[in-house]
């Protein structure tokens, strides 16, 4: 067996291989079945020619000459059938068309084999390839049949590749171009040059089917196929680079041998690792010629991620997001349509946050499938819709069946952490391609990158949102409280009113008995006797306690509700105590008590205080002394001590009990049994004394020895400080 | 009529009235009264007193308004005001003082024949003494 049947025999070898494993990976798909009786006929074919050339008498040539003419037409046949179906065999042929292909076919093979109108004789030339001699109707009805259903085939291809996309398309474009290459090597090698009666490179065609039957078998079992043109870009850049490695390699080798002769080895030795070890940036160089020069259209994929990743840097804005990715993607893959999915817990739906593209403005949403997410979406970073109708279609149909019905090609699960949660959902290019590899790797980190940055969105959103109801709610608090300010402030300036219309109302009264009192004890109304006007004093007096009382009652009030304001000024004490004693010696001396007073003779320094309010604590110490005390002596004193002033009034009274002692100054507190010997006392004097005393910042208190023992109370301001 | 200076007194109450009125013409002073204030507002443009003793709490006007309208008019702005009141917290007080009067008294912390000492003091140019203090 000569070299060109070897390599005949390897190729119809390899071509049955392929015919096999197809139909392996769909028996049942008539699809796959005509394939391999497509493989079949081209093994035939190489089996023929090999045949053919290797028979030694006339008549076994003619058998295997007929035999590797009706191959074709076989060859031809089935593929016309195989384009008609593919890539699915829901494309149903029409009847008429088996009828006309095979009717048609089994004819000629007819002729071929049982007549000499086709094939007529075989000729031996010695050293050369056989000659065959043609029947009549091999010029016309043969070669016509197969040019002419080849061009029809080519027709069938051609239509599909221009309604295809995205996979389906490329894998035309590997069929078409695996069929046109073997189609044309083989009509030109075994139809044309015949005709010619060059019979040379008879055998090439068979070597060539290789080609078709490979492309063409791999277009139907990988799924994922690479872009032709980056194979192109990929091979031309090797070759490039092979070819400039090897011209000086091998020159190098020349002049090498030339100088140190048989040493051969160890030549071969040193130029192999020079040119290994320049290969690779001599490649590289290369690549940046053909990505600068050859292929400008790709983009490249570094730049279109720094560039997205840049924008969504610049954003938190959910829309933007949206509107960047879509942009990016849109700009570099031509993307038809695209959308954005975005899970709602609520409805448990992928709902179109936004979209591009789509003519009609329908919202869609997919709803979860169960199983489909998990299995599919969860552990893919990009699914191409192609290969999961391949591998899913019949569990999840409805899924594929939604992303067949909105003409979704790629699915890009948004993915963070563990939860899903959104999609981009990407439509056909624009060119019809497919996605490639590289657009793939490209999705993948978009993917990733889009996710991030509309999770960080969310979230953000999220916390705005609670921002805006959480001032909401502030506002609304804070309202209320106003209005209950304002109430409150209502309320209060009407008790304070009420207050002082009260006082005011009491007081009236009050001064009109005291005008009166005062006049007739001044002798206004004429002459008094005695007995007259000491009664008329004592109701004077007790009107003047009447008076303090209300006074007293008005502070209490004011006390209470923190408005009982000062006066500060500079004044001097012992000028206040005098005038205090010359308005109730009177009510002492009535009581048959004396009452002397124990003042410096020097004037003493002043005080900070206010006049009014301290009159009444002065007021109120000595007339509580004149009121439990019955009979003796109430001593009043002045005096300085350190850095204060202190004033005491003693007297020889009731005394206080010791447990006392410490409730005298509480509002409403009076010694026990008090009550019983002076009704007038309200305590409320005691009280007000220590309110106005702490307000001047000075310090009240009381001492007795215990009960019927007598009393004294001081207080201490400090001295005004210049 | 041994004194011919004429003192304004504002006040609705009858009996005080009355007792301020025989007060005031038992001491010899020219006394004259408006019972709310508006009328008293008239008196002062018509009879140009030397002091006004003015109440706060009247019928119609207030006391304040009162002494707003006299410190607005051209003609009695010059006349001297006392507020004579029984309202006698601080707020009232600087109140009245912060609306022009010249001095604050409270009826129920003086006797008539007090009020007459102050209503001289005031005549009689020294009425400084009297601010803000009682008689």
């Amino acid at each position: 067996m000569d070299l060109i049947n070897t390599s005949i025999a390897i190729s119809a070898g390899i071509n049955l291989m392929m015919g096999i494993l197809v139909l392996f990976k769909g028996k049942r798909k008539i699809i796959n079945q005509i394939f391999s009786l497509f493989a079949l006929s081209v093994v035939t074919w190489s089996i023929s020619m090999m045949l053919y050339r290797s028979a030694a008498t006339v008549g076994d040539s003619i058998f295997w000459c007929k035999t590797l003419y009706v191959s074709p037409i076989f060859i031809v046949s089935f593929l016309i059938c195989f384009a008609y179906l593919f890539p699915e065999s829901s494309d149903k042929i029409k009847k008429y068309i088996y009828v006309i292909v095979f009717g048609s076919g089994i004819s000629l093979s007819g002729l071929v084999l049982f007549t000499d109108m086709i094939i007529k004789s075989v000729e031996f030339a010695p050293g050369q390839e056989k000659k065959i001699i043609f029947g009549s109707l091999y010029y016309s009805i043969y070669t016509l049949f197969i040019s002419g259903y080849f061009l029809w085939l080519y027709y069938i291809l051609f239509r599909k590749l221009r309604r295809s996309s995205g996979i389906v398309r490329q894998q035309i474009i590997y069929i078409f171009s695996g069929i046109l290459l073997g189609s044309i090597a083989g009509m030109l090698t075994n139809l044309t040059l015949p005709t010619l009666g060059n019979f040379s490179l008879n055998w090439a065609g068979q070597i060539s089917s290789l080609v078709m039957v490979l492309l063409t078998s791999y277009a139907i079992v990988r799924l994922h196929l690479m872009d032709i043109r980056f194979v192109l870009r990929r091979y031309s850049v090797y070759l490039a680079s092979l070819i400039t490695i090897l011209i000086p390699a091998i020159f190098l080798k020349y002049l090498l041998s030339l100088s140190f002769g048989r040493q051969s080895i160890l030549i071969d030795f040193v130029v192999l690792v020079l040119s290994i070890s320049i290969f690779s940036s001599v490649k590289d160089y290369y690549y940046r010629i053909a990505n600068k020069y050859f292929f400008s259209s790709l983009y490249d994929a570094r730049e279109v991620i720094a560039d997205l990743s840049e924008k969504l840097k610049a954003t938190l804005e959910v829309k933007m997001i949206y509107a960047f990715v879509s942009g990016t993607l849109v700009n570099v893959l031509h993307i038809k349509t695209m959308t954005v999915l975005i899970w709602n817990e609520k409805t448990r739906e992928y709902e179109a946050a936004f979209d591009t593209g789509h003519e009609r403005k329908e919202r869609y949403s997919f709803t979860e499938e169960p199983g489909f997410y998990t299995e599919v979406i969860k552990h893919n970073r990009v699914i191409i819709t192609d290969e999961s109708k391949e591998k899913f279609g019949e569990r999840y149909g409805r899924t594929i069946a939604l992303l067949k019905k909105y003409d979704i090609h790629v699915l890009v699960p948004l993915l963070v952490k563990d939860k899903t949660i959104g999609l981009l959902a990407l439509g056909p290019k624009e060119s019809g391609d497919m996605y490639n590899h590289e657009d793939v790797q490209v999705l993948e980190i978009v993917g990733a990158q889009t996710a991030i940055a509309l999770e960080n969105a969310l979230l953000y959103k999220e916390t705005k949102d609670f921002n805006v109801t959480l001032e909401k709610e502030v506002k609304r608090a804070t309202a209320e409280l106003k209005a209950a300010n304002v109430k409150l402030k209502e309320l209060d300036a009407a008790k304070s009113e009420f207050i002082s219309i009260a006082s005011h109302q009491l007081r009236t009264p009050l001064s009109i008995i005291k005008g009166y009192i005062s006049m007739m004890i001044e002798g206004n109304f004429g002459r008094l006797t005695d007995k007259k006007r000491d009664a008329l004093e004592k109701v004077f007096l007790s009107n003047e306690r009447l008076i303090r009382l209300v006074e007293n009652l008005l502070n209490i009030s004011r006390i209470e509700s923190g408005k009982l304001q000062y006066d500060f000024e500079e004044m001097r004490l012992d000028e206040l105590v005098r005038d205090v004693m010359d308005e109730l010696s009177g009510t002492a001396t009535g009581k048959g008590l004396s009452i002397d007073a124990e003042l410096p003779a020097e004037a003493l320094p002043p005080v900070g205080a206010d006049e009014e309010k301290l009159r009444q604590v002065v007021m109120n110490l000595i007339d509580n002394a004149i009121k439990y005390t019955t009979k003796g002596r109430i001593a009043v004193s002045l005096k300085r001590a350190g850095d204060e002033i202190e004033f005491c009034v003693s007297d020889s009274g009731m005394g206080i009990r010791p447990e006392d002692l410490p409730n005298l100054f509480k509002k409403f507190s009076r010694g026990a049994g008090t009550s019983l010997v002076h009704t007038e006392g309200t305590g409320l004097g005691l009280f007000v004394a220590k309110k106005v005393i702490d307000a001047h910042s000075g310090k009240i208190w009381a001492e007795s020895k215990g009960a019927g023992r007598g009393a004294k109370f001081c207080f201490k301001l400090p001295i005004l400080k210049n | 009529m041994a004194d011919a200076k004429k003192i304004l007194l504002i006040e609705d109450e009858q009996i005080l009235v009355e007792l301020y009125q025989m007060k005031f013409e038992n001491e010899g002073l020219n006394l004259i009264v408006a019972m709310d204030g508006e009328d008293g507002l008239m008196m002062a443009k018509k009879e140009k007193p030397d002091l006004i003793l003015l109440d706060i709490v009247l019928p119609g006007m207030n006391g304040y308004q009162v002494l707003d309208a006299l410190k607005a008019d051209k003609e009695t702005k010059n006349i001297k005001v006392y507020i004579l009141s029984n309202l006698g917290q601080k707020e009232e007080i600087d109140q009245g003082l912060e609306g022009g009067a010249d001095g604050y008294l409270i009826k129920a912390n003086i006797t008539p024949s007090q009020l007459v000492d102050s209503v001289r003091k005031v005549l009689d140019g020294q009425g400084a003494g009297v601010k803000k203090r009682r008689g």
